[in-house]
């Protein structure tokens, strides 16, 4: 693999890759693009793998992923959002794109709820991380294991509130009620950063 | 439960932040979505916190399974771009020119009129009942239709209950039910067991876009027989 920057030493916060965006976008600024590639390309990878399982496929779609967040940086807004905000917006679309075109949804459909892999760090790999991803693992971490274990199959297994109510055996008020609470306990935990 | 007025219940919001709606719930969200702010704030926080999960998810910091690297985008940049230029934009063009050649769909979101467009459908209008009109925009495996319904000043939709969730957006005109009227942008989230009547305001017709998980339960029940010709 070909690497002109390395990756910097020490993750920077978030407001520093809504700048390099913003430089990309303003500037068409090739260094700024290659930090904001090398941090966020495998984040989105991983997270597509878990998403869409096939690696072959993944790595088309990440490819894609890349090259809007290179050409459509011009749409991305600092005053509405982050980068990282704005780099799972593109990477969401781009899988939702994949899968209409498809017609498939690959899940986690043939593994028990239980058996979906914790993909969340444990707390010890987060030594080396900035400090706003320990508190966003921390507050996730936090919920309780009812309301985490529904954002984690959102999010990370693709289900939608009605699968999920379905998979859980449980009312889809129940669902829905601590979906809401679940939020407004990340809210107060995590403050500005939502 | 029901939901009522600008925004859904928040379960629908992670649902689009997370990407796992059907392509016609994703229609109808993004409708709501064109036509509330504050439905789209509250996806916009949804979308923070996937950004977050997605900050927080296992990497080995050195990009390996990655194939390609920053170098390869430009290069395919660069190489597309010739391509933009000489042909497709010209497309891009003469497609919204045709998509904004209407003008008796005004009140559709552009999500909406860009979903009709792209399948090549046409808005036709089928009877429903007295002084009422449907048009089936898409359907799922699970029975779950999207479609719109038209609705004369002062129409009404007899007492009936839903075996699924059903959301309406109100796109034109208004309605009530026993205890609000819904006006343009509004949003009505009715679930299973959920019991009301329709009354659509009388100063001009009503379009609603709805997403109905199963048939209706009319408490009429000729309105039944009459439901297995009509199939909403």
């Amino acid at each position: 693999m070909r690497q002109q920057d390395k990756p910097p030493s020490a993750e920077l916060e978030r407001d520093e890759y809504s700048s390099l965006l913003v430089r990309v976008a303003v500037d068409r600024d090739r260094s700024a693009y290659r930090t904001l590639f090398n941090h966020f390309g495998p984040r989105v990878r991983a997270w597509l793998i878990g998403r869409m399982g096939q690696p072959a496929i993944v790595d088309d779609v990440v490819q894609d992923v890349m090259l809007t967040i290179w050409r459509k940086a011009g749409t991305f807004d600092a005053s509405r959002a982050t980068a990282s905000s704005w780099i799972f917006t593109v990477a969401r679309n781009r899988m939702v794109d994949h899968h209409r075109k498809t017609t498939t949804k690959i899940r986690y459909e043939t593994e028990s709820i239980k058996e979906i892999p914790p993909e969340i760090e444990p707390a010890d790999e987060l030594m080396m991380r900035s400090e706003d991803v320990k508190r966003v693992s921390e507050a996730l971490q936090g919920l309780p294991d009812g309301q985490a274990q529904i954002l984690e199959l959102s999010y990370r297994g693709g289900f939608s509130h009605q699968e999920i109510a379905s998979k859980l055996n449980l009312p889809l008020g129940t669902i829905k009620s601590r979906i809401r609470l679940a939020m407004q306990k990340l809210k107060l935990r995590l403050g500005e950063q939502l | 439960m029901t939901a009522r007025g600008q925004h859904l219940s928040d379960a629908w919001y992670l649902d689009h932040a997370s990407g796992t709606l059907s392509l016609g719930e994703q229609v109808f969200m993004d409708s709501h979505l064109e036509l509330s702010s504050k439905a789209a704030a509250k996806v916009a926080d949804y979308e923070k916190v996937g950004a977050l999960i997605l900050e927080s998810v296992f990497t080995d910091q050195q990009g390996t399974g990655l194939g390609f690297d920053a170098e390869d985008i430009f290069a395919q940049d660069d190489a597309q771009s010739g391509l933009l230029d000489s042909g497709q934009e010209a497309d891009r063009v003469q497609v919204s020119a045709s998509a904004s050649g209407r003008s008796e769909d005004t009140y559709l979101p552009q999500a909406l009129r860009a979903f009709v467009d792209d399948n090549a459908m046409s808005i036709r209008w089928r009877f429903l009942g007295p002084k009422l009109r449907k048009c089936l925009l898409w359907t799922s495996e699970d029975g779950t239709k999207l479609w719109m319904l038209k609705a004369e000043a002062g129409a009404d939709i007899p007492l009936h209950s839903h075996n699924g969730s059903e959301l309406t957006l109100v796109l034109k005109g208004s309605f009530s039910d026993q205890a609000h009227r819904f006006e343009r942008g509004h949003v009505q989230e009715a679930d299973d067991g959920t019991e009301h009547e329709i009354l659509i305001g009388d100063s001009e017709e009503c379009v609603c876009l709805a997403l109905t998980q199963a048939p209706l339960n009319f408490a009429n029940p000729v309105i039944r027989v009459f439901q297995q010709v009509i199939g909403i």
